[in-house]
């Protein structure tokens, strides 16, 4: 496992994944900005709705000890896809390249191949969402002063409290995220089915059940590790899609981990 | 536990009703060049993958480096392959690429600058994998199968794709690692290529073994004959008979042109015995125009036994 670990650090040590660092704080900073563009005058504790009823951050809000991180958060919506995409391509590209089959001759202990491979990928993606973080921050107190945010209960250990929380949400949302572009990128073995199927299940068939089956947010897995990365959605509960998400996470690294084992490594 | 490097039993492997390697027993000692020769789809390369730990094996059993191929954890450190064709990352460099085998694999990184320059890709290390020729491809293959110094290297057809100057290349070098310890199985369907590198040999053919042995021990059984023809072709009967008198073995079919072919026997050379039919065939007043020696050829012996196969 370790050898498999320090095997995907050298792949990931090169310019392009710097550059996807940077497109992941540029994107955590410029939703950010957006945050504080769109945000309107309103109370902190009272929800807001736009003309379209939409919930629209206020102002009030973005001043509260939540608000240092609120640009993030609205981030990490969008983070479980990115994440997705990676570990499906991570996984199918080998196989697209003949590279799966020669790792296999290094360390034909699959299982253990696998785990460090996936800690690896999570390792970046969690040090790529800390870099994404420090960004929003920085775009935020920029932001603040540009809309005359106060800032104050920012710097407080609440403050700190929802920037650790909103990070964390973010990484459960990419593990729960990559264990499931994992197992379908085990099990169709080619990038554009698995992209395929997992965005079409991700994207708009979940969104298209959602709107005829008021508990889809409950069980649906999309849904359900979206909810994390906000901390709780319209009708599911924060601890509610944390347990749910991880369970599906668990069942489908197992799944994955058991056909990886099964089968023969072919091209 | 054998002493072979490889040694299986009953090696098979099946796709549904379908077999694609049937009961195999190899038995490949140490310290040689092996050849898994046969026709395209004869299974070479599924039994190599086998042995790898790639494919799952249907029935049989085996050792490599005497451990049990059912537990290739067990073995796979001390073995070197290319198998299929070369697969890297192509966005990194040859070196960067060979650091990912190494740490994969629990290799000390010292090594690469080494089999960088056995493979004669030092100079071309740093440059990125997709910039790479098929030769250079292929010598990167096996750099990589060589930095974890292994005592058997196992090639699936390597000179696949590459042109007459880096066929010749690949075969020095294949045949100079072999010369420097690991025991070597190299897969191919160039006949000319496994002779002239290899020194044992196993012929595969629809999955079956059709030869296993030392490469000169496949021509052990088959005859030495000479082609004999008269000034006229007229002359074939009295030919015959002479060669008859002579006692020596006279094939029933004629090859076309007046010629008979006469086997000599395995313990006699083949010019002295054309020379005593010359001898006697003038002197009963007939002049011949041509007396060839057809020794049997590697290519010839592995179609029969391919033939016999199929």
């Amino acid at each position: 496992m370790v050898g498999s670990f320090r095997a995907e650090l050298v792949k990931i040590r090169r310019p392009a994944t710097g550059y996807g660092a940077l497109a992941m704080m540029a994107f955590a900073a410029l939703a950010t900005v957006l945050t504080f563009v769109a945000a309107k005058t309103g109370p902190a504790r009272v929800s807001v709705k736009d003309p379209g009823g939409n919930i629209v951050t206020t102002l009030s809000q973005l001043g509260s000890a939540a608000g240092i991180s609120r640009g993030y958060n609205v981030a990490s919506g969008l983070i479980g896809l990115v994440v997705f995409v990676l570990f499906v391509t991570a996984i199918t590209g080998e196989y697209a390249q003949g590279t799966m089959r020669v790792m296999l001759t290094r360390e034909p202990r699959r299982a253990r191949y696998l785990t460090g491979r996936l800690a690896a990928l999570l390792l970046l993606v969690a040090v790529v969402l800390l870099a994404a973080l420090v960004a929003s921050i920085g775009a935020a107190l920029i932001s603040a002063q540009v809309r005359g945010v106060p800032t104050g209960q920012w710097f407080t250990s609440a403050g700190f409290g929802h920037v650790a929380g909103d990070y964390l949400n973010s990484v459960v949302t990419a593990a729960c995220f990559g264990a499931l572009g994992t197992a379908l990128g085990l099990a169709v073995r080619s990038t554009p089915l698995a992209l395929g199927v997992g965005l079409a299940w991700l994207l708009p068939i979940e969104h298209i059940l959602q709107t005829s089956w008021s508990a889809a947010p409950q069980w649906l897995p999309g849904l359900l590790s979206d909810a994390v990365a906000v901390g709780g959605s319209v009708g599911v509960s924060y601890l509610h899609a944390v347990v749910a998400a991880v369970g599906y996470a668990f069942v489908a690294a197992v799944l994955g981990v058991a056909v990886f084992m099964r089968r023969d490594a072919s091209t | 536990m054998s002493a072979s490097v490889v040694h299986t039993t009953g090696l098979t492997k099946r796709y549904g009703e379908r077999v694609v390697v049937d009961h195999l027993d190899l038995d490949v000692p140490a310290g040689v060049v092996a050849g898994v020769v046969g026709p395209n789809g004869a299974g070479k390369t599924t039994t190599m993958r086998m042995l790898l730990g790639l494919a799952r094996v249907s029935s049989g059993e085996g050792t490599v480096l005497g451990r049990p191929i059912s537990r290739p954890a067990s073995y796979l450190s001390r073995v070197g392959a290319l198998i299929e064709s070369p697969a890297f990352y192509p966005a990194l460099s040859g070196r960067r690429n060979l650091a990912v085998h190494a740490a994969i694999g629990g290799i000390d990184p010292r090594r690469i600058p080494m089999v960088l320059e056995r493979v004669g890709l030092a100079d071309r290390a740093d440059d990125a994998y997709r910039a790479y020729s098929l030769g250079m491809k292929q010598r990167l293959g096996i750099a990589a199968a060589l930095v974890g110094d292994p005592a058997l290297l196992v090639l699936d057809e390597p000179t696949n794709g590459l042109d007459p100057a880096g066929i010749r290349s690949m075969r020095d070098l294949v045949r100079g690692l072999a010369d420097d310890g690991p025991t070597v199985l190299l897969s191919s369907h160039l006949l000319v290529e496994v002779q002239q590198v290899c020194d044992w040999l196993v012929v595969i053919d629809h999955g079956r073994q059709s030869y296993q042995g030392p490469v000169d021990g496949i021509l052990a059984g088959a005859v030495t004959e000479l082609a004999i023809a008269g000034e006229n072709t007229s002359d074939i009967g009295i030919i015959r008979d002479v060669v008859d008198r002579l006692g020596y073995d006279v094939q029933a079919h004629s090859t076309g042109a007046g010629d008979l072919r006469v086997v000599v026997p395995s313990d006699a050379d083949p010019t002295r015995v054309g020379a005593g039919i010359n001898r006697a065939v003038a002197g009963a007043g007939i002049t011949l125009a041509r007396i060839d020696v057809h020794r049997p050829t590697l290519e010839e012996r592995y179609l029969t036994l391919t033939k016999k196969s199929a």
